[in-house]
């Protein structure tokens, strides 16, 4: 059995995790389009 | 296990036979897969944003989750039965698209994250929460169903 402290601790660190995780991932992709736009208008 | 393996034998299973053969109930699984994504994404809105203090603040913040707990629970279950069902269709299509494999991969962290971290932090009294754990924790679960959600749709376009 997790003590609060200990659950409150992981969820800092899983969400800060997350949203970091999501930034680099969507920033690649939105990155990629770009890209395929830049090549595609020539 | 031979992950490829598994899409070769979804591929020509009889779940495939009706998916591919038959357009109408491929559309109404569909539907269903649609509708439970608007119920899913609905819960996590109002939970998440209850969590941050944006509305229903005129209601206890447990009531709200705990009453969007039951509806994410079986919007989760429809998506992922309808979503095996239509991946059945395309399966080895799917099993070389990156996009697939991002959003499997951030469906299986959003289901951690909502069952093994947000459950359970929950359950306290949110009041007696500190409230960064709180905001992160909503911010982090409106993120991760968003890219799901994105990530799904995205598949289509790759």
């Amino acid at each position: 059995m997790m003590s609060r402290a200990m659950k409150q601790k992981l969820a800092i660190g899983a969400s800060v995790g997350i949203i970091a995780a999501a930034i680099w991932f969507w920033t690649l992709q939105i990155g990629s389009v770009i890209e395929t736009l830049r090549l595609a208008s020539g | 296990m031979d992950v490829l393996a598994f899409f070769q034998w979804l591929d020509t299973s009889t779940l495939a036979d009706i998916s591919k053969a038959y357009g109408g109930v491929f559309a109404v699984v569909q539907m269903f897969h649609l509708l439970a994504m608007a119920l899913l994404g609905g819960m996590v809105i109002l939970g998440d944003l209850r969590m941050l203090g944006v509305l229903m603040k005129d209601v206890p913040s447990e009531v709200v989750i705990d009453n969007t707990r039951k509806w994410f629970n079986a919007a989760l279950v429809v998506l992922i039965a309808s979503g095996i069902f239509m991946s059945s269709a395309v399966a080895l299509k799917l099993y070389y698209n990156e996009m697939f494999w991002a959003k499997m991969a951030s469906l299986a962290i959003g289901v951690v994250f909502v069952y093994g971290i947000r459950g359970p932090l929950l359950k306290s009294d949110h009041r007696s929460l500190n409230p960064w754990a709180v905001r992160l924790t909503a911010i982090a679960s409106m993120t991760i169903w968003f890219t799901v959600a994105a990530s799904g749709r995205w598949i289509g376009f790759s």
